[in-house]
């Protein structure tokens, strides 16, 4: 069975996909993970989650263009599916949902 | 500038193939991205890391292959198993048999290494050698390790090969009391270098006690038995005599080496102390009462400090040691164990004889299970023929089936293996009893695991090997046809094999029948003197030595208990001193013969129970008799004519006249020629108290009144008792050890070649079961298969036995060649072997051959 549930690691790659777009490859994701957070992450592990996030069917992957600095490779582009948004969403109103029960921050929502 | 080649090799290596363009693209990004910051080496540095962290489950290569042959691996495991308990008769009989010629071979491999390596264990092992001297005695040429203590520093004053020198006494018994609980101790005296040259490991205290008078060493298992964990500083008293203080507590000295049982080191100042007559000794280059050790200098050699040390001796001593001719040399120390006896000055070798014989023994056992095995295992396969066959025919490779046929071997020569561990493991302890050694299993030995691994390895594919490359090759068609025979040549080697396993169980059985029979000659030789009811008493003390004898014998015949007591120099089963200096009226000058002497009071010859063929025992009646003389029959024999009333002229001076003369006695081993022997009244010098029991008096309420008395004249000592007959049996350990060892070794054999027979017959009749059956359905009789089956195996025996008693003949004979007084091998010991060789043979094979003989031909012509 393949497991659903989004991790929080996960969550962020997910995440980064989205804000990536049409540029969203394992090396630049693992980049832009670093410039947001400020923490380095290895291109292996990123594409370990990424290879994770497609098996469960929150993304879906094909080959994109080949530059030269790539010596002539293509590279993986990946997107989110319809699936990935929605699980995306249900984690962030779930977190809201969260907040909004919690007395000390209650006072800035209102 | 290019990322790392040699990392993306290796990340092609792992990297599953679909996934190769997308990384190698993005790591080479990543890799020029960082060039264009940072430095090279930073870059390339990233890049290996970027290539490592790629080592996730989901980017890996799926090793197809692999898993393949894991499968095929558990295949031929579980097919082996099967096998194994299919024809689980074949299989015990196969494992067993491997396992006690693996368990034999390993015992007697432990014990060799241990013999070998004895003395090893010191540091500087390879430079030390001890003094020793081949003399002139009698007619006699003697080699002895005694030396005079002046040779020590001229040694070290002249001979510049010598790193140091060390003069010691031999060990001795000493009684130490610590806490008013004496015991005895065996002692040296050395000097402090001795701590040197033996690298002597201290666990407390120094060695440099050594240069004092009233101090000790104790090794640490005596330290710990006698006071307990913190024992320097406490005082002991030695024999009741002097406190010494124990200074030093040092690490035991290993068992396997010459000073395994020396537990207390004293300093030789202490001896030198002890008395003018002690102190004396040092400067006397006459007094033969010391050993000698030498360190010699790195890279020095022996020869050249041995020609300086050869006359050393008789340059420096006086008339009576020039008469001895002494003539000096060094052994080392590799010699000491098993190369330190010599005889007419030629070195004999009965100790690495002994050991090479036994080496030779465990491995002819373990080749007769080896061979059992291989045998069994080929003889075997030859049934799995058609098993080959379908196999192929199902489309296994031929690798495939050598390695079915080789793991199934391997298999159990590791089973059997693990049982010879198990069986060595048990029978360590009793085995250490019997060879009087303390080995235990070496695991953590690399050379020891490396070659029972080299073992396993080879028995297992030596034995695997017929049937994996000659079955492999079979042509399945013809096998599955039926038309397929097995050639007659792979019988041939299995006979030969058969020969040999029963020429070296015969030889093994006869020559332990020899051993004992050699043992019986000697123990039924006469004696000469009483040995059951007699007990002795060693004297350890000045107190007990210095009581006034008369008194001490009035009070223990007091008691009633004793027919008799005697007190003497040596005990009647201990040594003597030699003596060739002693002279008598018509001696020719030249002619020295060495003449064994023991000093006794009146009532010793009473006391043992000597037998006289002439003149009369010693009596209190004759005055004359404190000066009297009793000889033995070869000692008579030297004296010539009229023995009785004969004046022998001692060295100290004394006339003494002969009163008696005895039977020959057994004084040296029972297996050696004896020699003359006198026995002379003399009150001064004391060893040991004999008594000997009245009739019907029980041993204990003996030794406790004796005791009892004894304590009153010595308070310090200890009370120590041996009976006679069982000093005497001492005198037969080494000979009855090497018997028990050759039954034990000579049953295995027999056993493991019996076992092999078993497995062969039975293999050869369920060869034959149609030809038995179409043989009965034509009238044979039972008797005539049974015949039939029996034949082909009793004309191995016979072959075997045609080569092994005359050279069971020659080896037993040469084995009691080495013995003075020895055994005449009679032939009813070979005819008795060989009858038994062939009953053995035919109780074995008969079983299955009656088997078969008596199946219902029926049953066996039914199939196909």
């Amino acid at each position: 069975m393949i497991e659903t549930r989004l991790g929080e690691f996960e969550e962020v790659i997910l995440l980064l996909v989205g804000i990536l777009g049409e540029g969203a490859y394992a090396y630049r994701i693992a980049e832009e993970f670093k410039n947001q957070t400020g923490r380095a992450i290895s291109i292996g592990a990123t594409h370990s989650t990424l290879d994770r996030l497609e098996t469960k069917g929150f993304l879906k992957s094909e080959m994109g263009s080949a530059t030269a600095e790539r010596g002539g490779r293509r590279k993986r582009i990946f997107n989110i599916t319809a699936l990935g948004k929605r699980v995306l969403k249900e984690s962030r109103d779930f977190k809201v949902s969260l907040w909004e029960q919690y007395p000390a921050f209650k006072v800035n929502f209102n | 500038m290019k990322p790392p080649q040699l990392a993306q090799k290796i990340l092609q290596g792992f990297l599953r193939r679909e996934l190769a363009e997308e990384v190698l693209g993005d790591l080479d990004e990543n890799f020029y991205s960082i060039t264009k910051t940072k430095s090279a080496f930073r870059a390339r540095l990233n890049y290996w890391y970027q290539v490592f962290q790629y080592l996730r489950p989901f980017a890996l290569k799926k090793f197809k292959n692999n898993a393949n042959q894991t499968d095929m691996l558990q295949s031929y495991l579980k097919i082996g198993w099967r096998n194994l308990f299919r024809d689980s008769s074949y299989s015990i009989i196969n494992i067993s048999g491997l396992a006690l010629g693996m368990a034999v071979a390993l015992l007697i491999g432990l014990w060799v290494y241990d013999e070998l390596s004895f003395d090893t264990s010191f540091k500087h092992h390879q430079r030390i050698a001890a003094v020793y001297h081949h003399i002139e005695f009698g007619e006699d040429k003697l080699t002895i390790g005694d030396v005079s203590p002046p040779i020590g520093p001229e040694l070290k004053n002249t001979v510049a090969e010598l790193e140091t020198v060390s003069i010691t006494t031999w060990p001795k018994e000493q009684i130490v009391d610590y806490d008013n609980a004496p015991t005895t101790i065996t002692g040296l005296f050395v000097e402090p270098n001795f701590a040197d040259i033996f690298s002597l490991e201290m666990q407390a205290g120094s060695a440099v006690a050594l240069k004092e008078v009233h101090s000790v060493l104790l090794s640490q298992s005596t330290a710990e038995k006698l006071i307990g964990t913190d024992a320097v500083g406490k005082t002991l008293r030695l024999n009741n005599r002097d406190n010494v203080v124990v200074a030093g507590v040092y690490k035991d000295f290993p068992t396997n080496s010459e000073f395994a049982n020396i537990h207390m080191l004293l300093p030789l100042n202490y001896y030198v102390a002890m008395g003018e007559a002690t102190a004396q000794q040092m400067t006397n280059w006459e007094d033969l009462n010391f050993q000698c050790f030498v360190l010699l200098n790195e890279g020095a050699s022996l020869a050249s400090a041995e020609s300086r040390i050869k006359n050393m001796l008789s340059e420096k001593g006086s008339g009576d040691i020039k008469a001895i001719k002494p003539e000096g040399f060094l052994l080392p120390m590799s010699r000491w164990h098993l190369f330190n006896e010599y005889k007419n000055g030629v070195p004999i070798e009965t100790k690495a004889n002994l050991i090479w014989m036994l080496a030779m023994v465990g491995g002819f056992v373990l080749l007769l299970a080896c061979i059992n095995f291989m045998n069994l295992s080929t003889a075997r396969s030859e049934r799995r023929a058609r098993e080959v066959g379908v196999r192929k025919v199902m489309g296994s490779f031929r690798s495939q089936l050598i390695n079915q046929f080789l793991s199934e071997s391997l298999m159990v020569v590791i089973a059997s293996f693990a049982i010879a561990m198990l069986l060595v493991w048990f029978s360590l302890p009793w085995f250490n009893t019997l060879t009087d050694k303390q080995i235990s299993l070496p695991w953590n030995n690399i050379y020891f695991i490396a070659a029972s691994a080299l073992f396993i390895i080879t028995t297992g594919l030596l034995a695997g090997s017929y049937p994996a490359f000659y079955l492999s090759g079979f042509n399945p068609v013809k096998v599955l046809k039926g038309t397929f025979k097995v050639g007659e040549w792979v019988k041939r080697p299995r006979q030969v094999l058969v020969v040999f396993q029963f020429t070296v169980s015969v030889i093994l059985v006869l020559c332990t029948g020899v051993v004992f029979q050699q043992i019986q000659h000697a123990k039924n030789r006469p004696v000469g003197f009483l040995r059951e009811g007699v007990f002795f008493v060693p004297i350890h003390t000045q107190d007990l030595a210095l009581a006034n004898y008369n008194s001490v014998r009035a009070d223990v015949l007091a008691t009633g208990y004793f027919k008799n007591v005697a007190k003497s120099f040596f005990p009647i089963t201990g040594s003597m001193s030699a003596d060739a200096s002693v002279t008598w009226q018509g001696k020719d000058p030249a002619f020295r013969p060495l003449i064994a002497m023991n000093s006794c009071s009146h009532d010793f010859p009473a006391t043992n129970g000597f037998e006289f063929v002439a003149g009369r025992d010693f009596s209190r009646d004759f005055s004359t008799d404190s000066t009297a003389v009793i000889v033995n029959e070869m000692a008579a024999k030297l004296l010539g004519d009229d023995v009785i009333g004969k004046k022998i002229n001692f060295a100290s001076g004394i006339e003494r006249e002969v009163v008696g003369v005895i039977k020959d006695q057994v004084r040296w081993s029972p297996f050696t020629n004896q020699s003359p022997h006198m026995y002379f009244i003399k009150y001064e010098e004391y060893g040991v108290l004999t008594f000997r029991l009245a009739e019907g008096v029980s041993a204990q309420t003996a030794l406790a009144s004796v005791k009892e008395i004894l304590k009153k004249y010595d308070t310090a000592a200890p009370f120590d008792y041996k009976f006679v007959n069982e000093d005497y049996d001492r005198l037969f350990k080494n000979e009855e050890r090497i018997g028990k060892l050759a039954t034990v070794f000579a049953t295995l054999a027999t056993i493991i070649s019996g076992i092999g027979l078993l497995g062969l017959s039975a293999f050869a009749a369920s060869q034959r079961t149609k030809e038995i059956g179409i043989r009965k359905v034509l009238g044979a009789s039972v008797f005539q298969i049974w015949k039939l089956l029996s034949q082909d195996f009793m004309k191995l025996i016979v072959l075997a036995l045609i080569i092994a008693l005359p050279l069971g003949y020659y080896l037993a004979n040469t084995w009691l060649m080495q013995y003075e007084y020895r055994t005449e091998i009679s032939w009813w010991v070979f005819g008795l072997v060989g009858i038994a060789a062939m009953v053995l043979m035919l109780v074995t094979v008969s079983h299955q051959s009656l088997k078969a003989a008596n199946t219902n031909p029926v049953k066996t012509l039914k199939s196909d």
